[in-house]
């Protein structure tokens, strides 16, 4: 019996190599040179028709398999890999540097030529590995230390300044009705140095206090800061709770569950996706009090989202009011066009002064059911992406030789949901 | 007749110490030939290497615990917290030996008291080390508070460019080895996986036995934190996630049953790292995604323990 079930897993061993193997019958590129600092002279940019183009392999390390980083393997893999003959290898979930660390060099053994980096730990670590490799790495994170290395090539990451501003919009948009409400901001990693998560609540504090005219009792920095649950001194009769804390701790749902019971709290504000996990004990509490919650989080363009906008709740509103997302394939297309550059030997167009690219992703907002149908309908298919080929091709040099840093920042700038909608024709 | 043929090959104590060397011999053929050459130039060979250090260094020290038929598996989160406490010594202190002697001194201490935890209140080795587990990690948690710890580039940079990692390995294989295959300890620990009953009528104490696995377990963990320190210079709550199901991987690929006794190696560990680690490398380099890789291993694993790992009676009465 032990025989046959051996057996049996033997074939299925086998079935499961031979289909795994992908049946690519593309030669695999030798990798470049694992030489330190040599990286290929900028070729003169000759006027010439479309240039031919040589195949290329891309890594990209995902930190998790979400509905965003779906439609950015689509995206990568159906759209641009065959317009640009371009391969992409994807990670699993990454969720350590030791797991990145031995994605690269895999990919590198597998003929992998750069990567997309979405780990955001240890990024002087990575940037080394990738240099030491021969790699040309782009980074979704703030600028690490060793940003001259000639094969790092720069960063994307959500813009802070963006973030906050939204915040403080939906603020004043939740409280501009005259009444008195009560705050619940889960401010995540806000006292961990989460930059995003800090300037975000930090917003939300600088708009109520605007509104209502409050006074802390110390700044608004420090009591954004904060690392456990905080009711914030306002100096009048309303209540602020700082939350922080992520998904994945034990004590983190059933936490603000209880908070929501006391059926204090009339609008929650989530600076990070954590709000999914809250949607049960909101619904609760405002069955059993009879009040309506308002809420606002970062999310994704998913059907969770969806679901959430297009569900009324007991007290007849949506089960979200205000969502911000980040755009990904305009993210994950200007991480291309900066890898493709370095590629074809154009990485000083897009480094300066020996520093790597940088550019900070706005996010997009949906203050209301209509608006979000309006954002879901983006990146729905080959004919909707944030970014089109022809626009790929204007970041990248051998395509358009007016190609450069700014321009890149520029063209990413100008891809706003009204400009997409309109270039795309969504109706 | 055949089943008798099978049976001898299985229990013959040359294909069971080569096996394991053979099939990684063989791999490494195989994948060489499927990728032209590719995967044995010399930088994919120190890249395999170097990925196969941080579990078979875990591994090595583990398989003592595991000679004594007992499973360990608290190593994993172990080593993270051991790594974690090593990490911040070395940011208040910027003292490398330091953060070697104290890495080594925790993870030593930690298996200790799961050696004591089983040895005093005679809980099963399994139990107690499946309550530390969670123990240490919600320890790692509280001292990390959902931030990383971030350590220098050049600190670690410079340590790989000595090839400390390298060193450290080979210097603890071959004290394991000696202090294993060629002592009474080891035998010690040995006959107690084999045959605990006749261990103890043989005078081996199985207090003394285990404690002395588990430091020597302890010492792997700890050197396995300063490899894993030196390798990501990060330490994060998700460090050292996967290492406790890798390292029982490269115990079991690496020949060793996972019920220990009489037939029980410490190299087994290094070879099975080493095994597992050419397995995914090579998988890659012809194409096999990486989803399908997961899929992979765990088939591997399942048909390795199924095969090979029933325990061997030594005498009557073993279990």
């Amino acid at each position: 019996m032990r025989k046959m079930i051996s057996f049996i897993l033997t074939l299925c061993l086998l079935g499961s190599t031979c289909i795994g193997c992908g049946g690519t019958t593309k030669e695999q590129e030798s990798p470049p040179a694992a030489d330190q600092g040599t990286v290929t002279e900028s070729p003169a940019v000759t006027e010439t028709a479309e240039p031919e183009l040589e195949p290329y392999k891309i890594a990209v390390a995902f930190t998790q398999i979400n509905a965003s980083a779906l439609t950015e393997k689509k995206y990568l893999e159906t759209y641009v890999g065959p317009a640009f003959n371009v391969e992409f290898m994807f990670s699993e979930a990454i969720e350590d540097v030791d797991a990145l660390m031995t994605f690269m060099e895999n990919a590198y053994a597998a003929g992998c030529h750069a990567i997309m980096n979405f780990q955001n730990t240890s990024i002087e670590q990575a940037n080394a590995k990738a240099n030491e490799l021969g790699m040309y790495i782009i980074s979704n994170c703030p600028p690490g230390g060793n940003s001259e290395l000639p094969y790092c090539l720069g960063y994307m990451r959500p813009s802070v300044s963006n973030i906050a501003d939204m915040f403080k919009s939906v603020t004043k948009d939740f409280v501009s009705d005259g009444k008195d409400h009560n705050v619940i901001i889960v401010s995540a990693g806000a006292g961990l140095g989460n930059e995003q998560h800090y300037e975000s609540t930090v917003g939300i504090l600088e708009a109520l206090q605007e509104i209502y005219g409050l006074t802390y009792d110390d700044e608004i920095g420090n009591i954004a800061a904060a690392r456990s649950q905080t009711e914030v001194n306002t100096g009048k009769d309303m209540k602020i709770l700082i939350y922080p804390g992520f998904p994945g701790t034990d004590t983190f749902v059933s936490g603000m569950s209880s908070v929501l019971q006391t059926g204090d709290y009339d609008i929650v504000l989530a600076c990070n996706q954590a709000y999914t996990q809250f949607t049960v004990a909101i619904d609760e509490v405002e069955k059993a009090y009879g009040f309506n919650i308002k809420t606002a989080a970062i999310l994704s363009i998913d059907d969770t989202t969806n679901s959430l906008f297009n569900t009324t709740d007991s007290t007849g509103d949506t089960s979200l009011n205000s969502v911000m997302v980040l755009p990904c394939t305009t993210l994950v297309g200007g991480m291309f066009a900066v890898l493709y550059n370095g590629l074809t030997g154009y990485a000083d167009a897009v480094k300066q002064d020996g520093a790597g690219f940088e550019y900070s992703n706005p996010f997009w907002m949906a203050k209301n059911a209509d608006e979000y149908a309006a954002l879901q309908k983006i990146d729905s298919s080959a004919d909707t992406y944030e970014l089109s080929i022809d626009e790929l091709k204007d970041m990248i040099v051998i395509f358009n030789p007016e190609a450069s840093r700014d321009s890149i920042s520029t063209k990413l700038a100008s891809i706003t949901p009204e400009s997409v909608i309109e270039a795309r024709g969504i109706k | 007749m055949k089943n008798k043929i099978f049976l001898k090959l299985k229990e013959n104590r040359w294909v069971t110490n080569m096996l394991p060397i053979l099939c990684l011999i063989v791999l490494c053929i195989v994948f060489s030939i499927l990728t032209k050459g590719r995967f044995t130039t010399s930088i994919n060979l120190g890249t395999v290497i170097n990925q196969s250090l941080v579990v078979g260094v875990i591994a090595i020290g583990a398989s003592c615990v595991f000679a004594t038929g007992n499973v360990n598996i608290a190593m994993g989160s172990c080593t993270a917290l051991t790594a974690t406490l090593a990490a911040m010594v070395y940011m208040k202190t910027e003292s490398v030996p330091l953060m070697f002697i104290v890495a080594v001194v925790i993870g030593v201490a930690i298996m200790v008291i799961c050696a004591m935890l089983s040895t005093i209140f005679r809980v099963p080795v399994m139990f107690v080390t499946i309550v530390m587990m969670v123990l240490l990690v919600a320890i790692q948690q509280e001292l990390l508070a959902g931030s990383n710890i971030s350590l220098p580039y050049e600190m670690t940079n410079g340590l790989q460019k000595l090839y400390i990692p390298y060193v450290i390995f080979v210097l603890f294989l071959i004290f394991s080895i000696g202090l294993f295959h060629f002592t009474e300890i080891g035998r010690s620990m040995k006959m107690i996986g084999a045959n605990p009953h006749c261990a103890y009528l043989t005078g081996i104490s199985k207090n003394r036995s285990l404690m002395i696995a588990f430091i020597v377990a302890g010492i792997g963990v700890g050197l396995g934190a300063i490899l894993t320190i030196i390798r990501t210079g990060s330490i994060t709550v998700y460090t050292n996630a996967t290492t406790n199901m890798d390292v029982m991987l490269a115990i079991v690929l690496g020949g060793m049953s996972v019920y220990g006794g009489s037939k029980s190696k410490v190299y087994a560990g290094a070879i099975g790292a080493l095994t597992v680690t050419v397995l995914n490398n090579g998988l890659l380099m012809i194409g096999v995604s990486s989803t399908v890789l997961q899929g992979v291993r765990g088939v591997v694993f399942l048909f390795l323990v199924l095969l090979g790992n029933k325990r061997s009676v030594l005498l009557p009465g073993g279990r």
